[in-house]
């Protein structure tokens, strides 16, 4: 917020030349309650729209190389006697697989369509210039000019000039949370000239000639220059009286706003960049850059297949009976090449991005799901916005959060105190009264300090229209900027202490049913540069008194040398730090009246004289064990060009650093910055408007979604409802989702390396000629059915460690993220390629007989070696996926074992398809009997695929014998769950947990005392958070009160 | 159900590869397949088998065997109907049912463009062929039947087997049926239909010509004009049309038929040793493509004819483990 002031400032400062400037410019002239042809106020966030949705789905689909591929070999299956599998054996898996995905962005943009649908249709207020009458309208019905009507709590529809409000000088308080990010509450007020208007009817005769002259939409949030003309009067507007898009009324019964910019012109959306990126994963791209190595791989073999059959047919003209089959254009080299890519073509999973989007789909409902992610008091799940990045989750690098409200639920609770040294809590609170009156020492103490919670604040009491308390009378309700202040004063309350009046120059309090008055003589606001507020007052008894809360650090250094229980207190401090309790210290003095009265003249005198505000900039860059504090202003300099690099290289040093005060773009900036100098995995994680540019630009952007709205949530890939569970969504879902999809991918590849490379083996004996080995139905079903299942699986249902073990060893996270790299790839490709030739070549020794059956009869044809071979490729290639997952669960087993079945299954239907239907599976007929028949196929299955799979149970063996990695430890220990080993790995995995919860488990670090106060502080998070420098200052708001009195009603 | 599906809490088993998991299985899969290894190649041991190459045979002419290969007299001459006689013994009786074998190598019927050339439409009883089939689906404007370049390469050596006797060479009658598959023969060979009241097969397939390499047309692959086993529905024919997987290949020629031969009872259980003599009519070129051809002659164990490599396959396996 202090961006926009400082900046307000220089404009102040040069108000001439922004002037001239200004005046260059084009402007927007609105008319109030007139009609204006501009941008209306529905919006629109979905990617598609019935026109856009194939040309932009295509273009989508048709980035994925492996997607260009499928449809260039679909195309060139068209062309007569090259294909050696059919016409349409690539073009139908490739449209279901087009549809599938269709279907899911369907699915996924519905639910947009219908959030827009919901915030489009919201009612508001709306002016009837003719009949002075207020008139309910939709959000989308707004226009240019039109004077609306907010109640509290209400969402701004669009960008407004506040006219008029229920509160004195037009004042009303707005929570810009969702602007940016900040949850203290900030006042805005109406110019003086509007502010009488009270009702609709002064609105329509007043202002019905008045115009407003401001800048065209821009995206600049604090920033405004208007004019607002009356019938002669022309009064400048600015940043303070206009309240946005996307804030909230809080804390005012209502303000009159008049519509300036509407939907897209609004400065929230403007600043939201219209159409949200497309983000990929990390494994995507690898995986996009795996297909072309594949590509390449096909390309390889295809070049030597093609040659090889050039050779063969140079050295093999004699072969009769193959004479005059082969036309001059056809066994062009060309074409022969085409016929061999179409063979091999499937070496690139087609099937896997199919496979993928299910499988992320499924994922993303997992996480949905889950019910320890779910918050029953804001009942929100969590919620996967996209299914595109389940697995970035699990190699996040860097976390980049945002302070405010995201850390904290931010409820505001009265919980504990330590008064003369006694602690009470909660529960104790009654006791708390006891002890007041009593006649001990401390009962001086403890009225001290519950008159100090109701005396020395800034809140607004105010009736309650709808809360009665237990007597029947009304309940007193709390408002103020400060959240902190409120749940102070109303812990005072509950335990007798209760504040019911303001008036200009008093306070009223009710303490156990007596009621005092307390004159405020002088507030001395709060600023994070003094970090305490002070009260001077004076007390029924006419006694002068300060009473000051603040900052433990500052309170500490001003306590007298006399006073007791300092050190009791900062035990006790310490402790409720160490809790996770924001705290905050408070102190009183008696002030005599001499004293007083030549402090107050010097106080009066300096406070003409008093100077600008100062950001600091706090920096500590020489210990990077610490967390690096960097404020905006200091910032922008660190990231200009020349600096930015060795900015980068401090901050990525250190486990935290932490930038205060930073604008929406300079935390994208950041995030790109962190993005580009590592190359890693950023995540990105806020509540707010402001963490929208930041959630975009980050690899995974995470709302939280709950009480503020939903603005960062509408353009985070994750929203989760409380910041805990940001460690269950990386820990168990990404993990999980990495190495689930990690396996999927790297399994698909090997199945249909494994496979297709058998066509490359048998080429090479059948004379190179691109005849394939297995019909061609059952190789295209290959991917469709007989391996769909386990990959499926792979990508549901594996795992390595249960939830509980990845939330209790976050350094299981490490591991799991170098899950995908080159060497994993070449492993499974060479799997691929040693399985394909030990099964075809173990199959063509065992057939080499031909005679397979007691009956004499040989060779029953290409396919009886052919759907042989087949059936001991899906038989090892399922249980290497059995091989290779972690964790069976049912349907695990029903997927392998199903998979295979439905082989046999196939096998028999399929050959009984001819005479079935007219001319369809000829070469397939009876090749079930024949098969079935063969005592060497039954032997065969008992011993091929077991010595595919040989090397790769004894790899498996000997690496968890004699390389156990962290994962297989911890496994095996969960199993064993021996205590001793247990510690031992203790040691390590707490190293990393130390880690990951840097921010939140300082206070447990020894070094503490050594620190600076800056830090102090930072631990401590003592509470209070008010604006600072705001358009009015405390002291003024409290002083413009006056609750005794009714406020006007709006109507 | 649901919900544990939903919460990823199925109960779940974790099969976890160490030593003292692995290596049990591993011993216990070892004992059990060295024995099955032991059994099977016994199994194929008991087949006997014979083999005999004659790709270069003399031209057996007048009653003595010429100076030429039939190879070569085919090549100039391929009218010529070139005869071999090839004489072995068999050192054994061979047990149980006998089969005869003719085995090619370096023939790919695997070519992609010959396992195509076929018009199985055709072969269940048309007189048309198809485009499929080209070029050899059309001669002198008339279909040709059976079409394609499949049917046109038709082995057509035949063997007749002698064996000597105290009467002298005696020939073996050899069963032409019953080695074709049960499926091919009842589900994708038909001839055409006769016209009604002829019994001459010629009539079915008026107006078609056989391939250009065959010598006799396609209803008198029998050697006779009959409708039995002849035409499309010749087993041997049926049995060539499906095509091999691999470029050395073997396929049935036929059987010997023990259960007629009433001079010797040994012929009703098994082919007894002895001295025999192989007549072959030489007609399939082999020779420009360097191919070979052979003669087998084989029994069966219950898991078909000879051959070791699983059994061994088993054995290493098992030693292995």
């Amino acid at each position: 917020m202090s961006d926009a002031l400082v900046m307000e400032r220089l404009g102040d400062d040069t108000s001439s030349t922004a002037a001239a400037v200004g005046a260059n410019r084009p402007k927007r002239l609105v008319y109030i309650t007139g009609r204006h042809k501009m941008c209306d106020n529905s919006i629109t966030t979905a990617k598609y729209n019935l026109a856009t949705f194939v040309p932009k789905f295509l273009f989508e689909q048709f980035h994925r190389y492996a997607n260009i591929f499928f449809l260039f070999i679909a195309l060139m299956q068209q062309i007569p006697n090259v294909s050696p599998t059919g016409r349409y054996t690539t073009a139908l898996p490739l449209i279901f697989i087009l549809l599938v995905s269709a279907v899911k962005e369907i699915f996924e943009d519905i639910k947009r369509h219908r959030a827009d649908r919901g915030v489009n249709t919201t009612l508001v207020l709306v002016l009837n210039k003719f009949s002075s009458q207020w008139e309910w309208r939709y959000w989308q019905q707004i226009q240019v000019g039109d004077i609306v009507k907010i109640t509290n709590d209400q969402f701004f529809p669009s960008d407004l000039f506040l006219l008029a409000s229920s509160e004195p000088n037009g004042m009303c308080y707005i929570e810009t949370a969702n602007l940016d990010g900040e949850t203290n509450l900030k006042i805005r007020h109406s110019l003086k000239e509007t502010t009488h208007c009270l009702s609709s009817e002064q609105l329509v005769s007043e202002l019905s000639l008045a115009s407003i002259q401001c800048d065209q939409p821009n995206r600049h949030l604090y920033e405004f220059q208007g004019n607002l003309k009356l019938s002669e009067t022309v009064h400048p507007i600015g940043p303070e009286n206009i309240v946005l898009r996307g804030a909230k009324l809080r804390n005012t019964n209502w303000i009159f706003g008049c519509v300036i910019y509407t939907g897209h012109e609004s400065k929230l959306m403007m600043n939201s960049s219209v159409q949200a990126p497309i983000k990929r994963s990390n494994v995507e791209k690898i995986t996009n850059k795996q297909t072309i190595l594949l590509f390449a791989i096909l390309l390889v073999i295809c070049v030597i297949s093609a040659t090889a059959s050039y050779i063969w047919k140079k050295q093999n003209k004699d072969h009769w009976y193959l004479d005059g089959l082969e036309d001059a254009l056809s066994s062009n080299y060309f074409f022969v090449l085409l016929t061999f890519i179409i063979l091999y073509n499937n070496l690139i999973p087609i099937s896997l991005q199919v496979t993928l989007e299910m499988v992320r789909f499924i994922q993303a409902s997992f996480i949905n799901a889950d019910i320890e992610m779910y918050c029953p008091e804001k009942d929100t799940p969590a919620m996967a916005r996209t299914s595109n990045l389940n697995e970035e989750l699990g190699q996040v690098k860097y976390i980049l959060s945002d302070k405010t409200g995201t850390l904290t639920c931010n409820v505001m609770e009265f919980k504990k105190c330590s008064v003369a040294g006694i602690v009470f809590t909660e529960h104790d609170f009654p006791d708390l009264i006891q002890r007041l009156n009593s006649n001990e020492s401390e009962s001086y103490y403890i009225r001290e300090f519950l008159t100090l919670l109701s005396v020395c604040q800034t809140v607004v009491p105010e009736l309650s229209d709808t809360e009665l308390t237990p007597d029947g009378k009304q309940m007193i309700r709390y408002q103020g900027a400060s959240p902190d202040e409120a749940a102070l004063v109303k812990g005072a309350q509950l335990i007798g202490f209760e504040f019911t009046a303001r008036t200009p120059q008093c306070v009223f309090i009710n303490a156990l049913g007596t009621e005092e008055k307390y004159e405020i003589l002088n507030v001395l606001d709060f600023t994070s540069d003094r970090k305490r507020m002070s009260t001077i007052v004076r007390t029924p008894e006419g006694k002068i008194k300060l009473y000051i809360k603040g900052a433990d650090s500052v309170i500490y250094d001003r306590l007298s040398k006399s006073s007791e229980f300092g050190d009791t207190t900062e035990t006790n401090l310490t402790a409720f730090a160490n809790e996770g309790l924001r705290t905050l210290c408070c102190a009183v003095v008696d002030i005599e009246e001499k004293v007083y009265q030549d402090w107050n003249k010097k106080y009066i005198e300096a406070q003409t004289l008093e100077s600008g505000p100062n950001a600091q900039s706090l920096f500590n860059g020489n210990q990077p064990e610490v967390a690096l504090i960097v404020d905006g202003k200091t910032l922008n300099f660190a990231m200009t060009s020349e600096l930015s690099q060795m900015f980068m290289e401090i901050a990525l040093k250190c486990k935290a650093v932490i930038c205060c005060r930073v604008s929406p773009a300079q935390k994208a900036e950041i995030v790109e910055a962190v993005k580009k100098t590592t190359n890693s995995i950023t995540l990105a994680i806020g509540d707010g408007a402001n963490d929208v540019a930041m959630i975009r630009a980050a690899n995974v952007g995470v709302g939280i979604s709950g009480l503020e709205g939903l603005q960062a949530v509408h353009s985070s890939d994750y929203a989760i409802a409380q910041f805990k569970f940001l460690s269950r969504l990386l820990l168990v879902h990404g993990s999980w989702s990495l190495s689930r999809l990690c396996k999927l991918i790297l399994y698909s590849f090997y199945k249909n390396i494994a496979l297709y490379i058998l066509e490359l083996w048998f080429a090479s004996v059948s004379a190179w000629s691109g005849q394939a080995a297995f019909e061609r139905w059952s190789l295209s079903l290959y991917n469709v059915i007989f391996t769909a299942a386990p990959p499926m699986v792979i990508g549901l249902f594996d795992r390595q460690c249960s939830a509980e073990t990845m939330m209790k060893y976050p350094a299981l996270y490490k591991t799991h993220a170098d899950m995908f790299n080159v060497k994993l790839f070449w492993t499974w490709i060479l799997s691929g390629v040693w399985h394909s030739l030990l099964l075809f070549w173990l199959t063509y020794f065992s057939v080499s007989n031909d005679t397979l059956w007691q009956h004499g009869r040989a060779d029953g044809g290409y396919l009886v070696f052919g759907n042989m071979l087949f059936t001991y490729t899906v038989i090892t290639v399922c249980l290497k996926a059995g091989l290779e997952i972690n964790a069976w669960t049912w349907v695990t087993h029903a997927a392998i074992w199903g998979s295979i079945a439905m082989w046999f299954i196939y096998l028999m239907i399929y050959s009984r398809f001819w005479g079935l239907f007219e001319l369809v599976g000829a070469d397939m007929a009876g090749i079930d009997q024949m098969i079935f028949s063969s005592g060497v196929f039954w032997f065969g299955i008992g011993i091929i695929p077991l010595s595919a799979l040989l090397v790769d149970i004894s790899y498996k063996l000997i690496s968890r014998t004699c390389f156990k990695t962290l994962t297989d430890q911890i496994t095996e220990m969960e199993l064993a769950n021996s205590p001793s080993q247990q510690s031992m790995l203790l040691e390590t995995a707490r190293l990393f947990k130390n880690v990951f919860h840097v921010k939140r488990d300082k206070s447990k670090d020894g070094r503490r005392r050594h620190r600076q106060e800056v830090e102090l502080d930072l631990q401590h998070g003592y509470a209070f958070s008010q604006e600072e420098h705001g358009a009015i200052s405390q002291s003024n708001v409290i002083r413009s009160y006056d609750t005794t009195r009714s406020k006007p009603s709006g109507i | 159900m649901s919900s544990a599906f939903k919460q990823q809490k199925l109960p779940s088993w974790s099969p976890i590869l160490t030593v003292g998991t692995v290596l049990p299985t591993f011993f216990l899969i070892g004992v059990a397949f060295i024995p099955i290894g032991i059994g099977l190649l016994v199994s194929s041991n008991q087949v006997q088998e014979f083999e005999l190459n004659y790709t270069a045979c003399k031209q057996f002419a007048n009653g003595t065997d010429g100076p030429k290969k039939c190879s070569e007299v085919i090549a100039n001459h391929p009218e010529i109907e070139c005869k071999c006689r090839v004489n072995f013994t068999l050192e054994e009786n061979f047990r149980r049912e006998v089969y005869l074998y003719y085995g090619l190598t370096n023939f790919y019927q695997n070519h992609r463009r010959y396992v195509k050339s076929r018009d199985d439409r055709q072969l269940l009883g048309e007189i048309k062929g198809s485009t499929e089939c080209q070029p050899f689906h059309k001669r002198d404007g008339k279909w040709i039947a059976p079409c394609g370049a499949i049917a046109n390469s038709l082995f057509n050596d035949t063997f007749l087997v002698q064996r000597l006797t105290d009467n002298g060479f005696k020939t073996i009658p050899i069963m032409e049926t019953g080695i074709a598959w049960a499926t091919d023969v009842n589900a994708k060979f038909r001839n055409p239909k006769l016209p009604e009241g002829e019994k001459n097969l010629s009539k079915a397939f008026e107006g078609t010509v056989e391939p250009p390499n065959w010598q006799n047309p396609v209803w008198r692959l029998a050697g006779n004009d009959n409708d039995q086993n002849n035409g499309y529905q010749n087993e041997r024919f049926i049995v060539w049309m499906r095509t091999a997987a691999l470029p050395t290949f073997r396929k049935i020629f036929g059987r010997f038929r023990h259960e007629i031969n009433e001079e010797n009872a040994d012929y009703h259980s098994y082919l007894p040793k002895g001295r025999y003599q192989l007549i072959v009519t030489y007609a399939f070129p082999v020779a420009d493509f360097k191919g070979t051809k052979r003669f087998i002659i084989s029994n069966t164990s219950w898991l078909g004819g000879k051959n070791p490599f699983i059994g061994v396959m088993y054995i290493i396996v098992g030693c292995y483990e």
